[in-house]
């Protein structure tokens, strides 16, 4: 999708104009969280600040970009909560991926749902947003506060460590099941 | 994915930022973006502020996939797109509109004039 052609539907941020990006809120608070109930939470706090904060919306600019920015935010800042309470989630959750079966015929749809949700949250949500929402770059790394840089090697690495997991349970290379959730443990933190 | 495909993916972790032409070369189509998309495939997909239902979606376009067969990065934007275009298609909860009624009728003065046909 061109930039000029998400920026052409911009919409006043009228109540009309929230409830025709419900269905975009939904889809994108599921494809992040990966649960329908706290999804459908998510967008209800979303609608509520969106509609205290309507004055900071520029009318005539992209209004579900907007409203991205602020569920993925709501997410965010719940998901910080939710890591001071659970040591290391993401390190429990690489575990897990390691004991994927391997000899799996084929990875199911589950299975990819799950692995989505092992993915770190940056990579997650830049995935969703470029591949699955059909923003360009520069959208969606003004939704998450980032360099479209960063927001391409987020992408590519997302789509990198699924690769992994998909060939995994496909079967085609067993022996590299030691491999799977390494990228984390890679000293990268600072080259975001 | 082979040995070594798996080495060309960790050598790219080594880089900050791997362009996509590089990617495309090395491992195929890892994915396919909405926007390289051809029209009547784009249609089936999530087009950000389109208002129209999304149409049915047409057989997936062959062309990329017969150039260079990644059926690992197919896998990864269709399961995408299926959890995604799942509930996109969806009817908007009941709680929502009700929910933006409350909103609405606790504002006295809302923020903005209202849209043309709105009650």
């Amino acid at each position: 999708v061109p930039a000029s052609a998400a920026a052409k539907a911009g919409g006043k941020g009228s109540k009309a104009d929230l409830v025709a990006a419900i269905p975009n809120l939904r889809a994108f608070a599921v494809s992040l969280c990966g649960n329908a109930d706290r999804a459908d939470d998510l967008v209800q706090e979303t609608l509520v600040k969106a509609w205290s904060s309507l004055a900071s919306f520029t009318e005539g600019t992209n209004l579900t970009a907007w409203l991205f920015t602020i569920l993925r935010n709501i997410h965010y800042s719940e998901y910080r909560k939710r890591r001071r309470e659970t040591p290391d989630p993401d390190g429990l959750i690489a575990a897990r991926l390691v004991s994927l079966p391997a000899q799996n015929a084929h990875m199911d749809f589950l299975d990819f749902r799950a692995a989505l949700q092992k993915l770190p949250l940056d990579q997650r949500e830049a995935l969703i947003l470029v591949a699955a929402s059909g923003l360009s770059y520069e959208e969606a790394a003004a939704i998450c506060n980032c360099a479209p840089g960063t927001m391409k090697s987020r992408v590519n690495r997302a789509r990198n460590r699924l690769a992994d997991v998909l060939s995994l349970s496909s079967g085609a290379d067993i022996g590299d099941a030691y491999f799977v959730g390494e990228p984390t443990a890679l000293p990268r933190a600072g080259n975001d | 994915m082979g040995k070594t495909s798996r080495k060309t993916i960790v050598a790219e972790f080594g880089k900050t930022e791997v362009r996509e032409g590089e990617q495309d070369a090395k491992m195929g189509p890892a994915l396919t973006l909405a926007h390289e998309l051809s029209a009547p495939d784009h249609e089936g997909l999530v087009v950000l502020n389109s208002r129209r239902p999304p149409q049915e979606r047409s057989p997936r376009s062959k062309s990329r996939s017969e150039a260079a067969p990644n059926k690992v990065g197919e896998e990864i934007g269709a399961h995408l797109r299926n959890i995604y275009n799942d509930v996109l298609e969806q009817p908007v909860p009941e709680r929502f509109i009700e929910l933006l009624n409350k909103l609405e009728s606790d504002t006295i003065s809302p923020a903005r004039s209202k849209a043309p046909g709105e009650k």
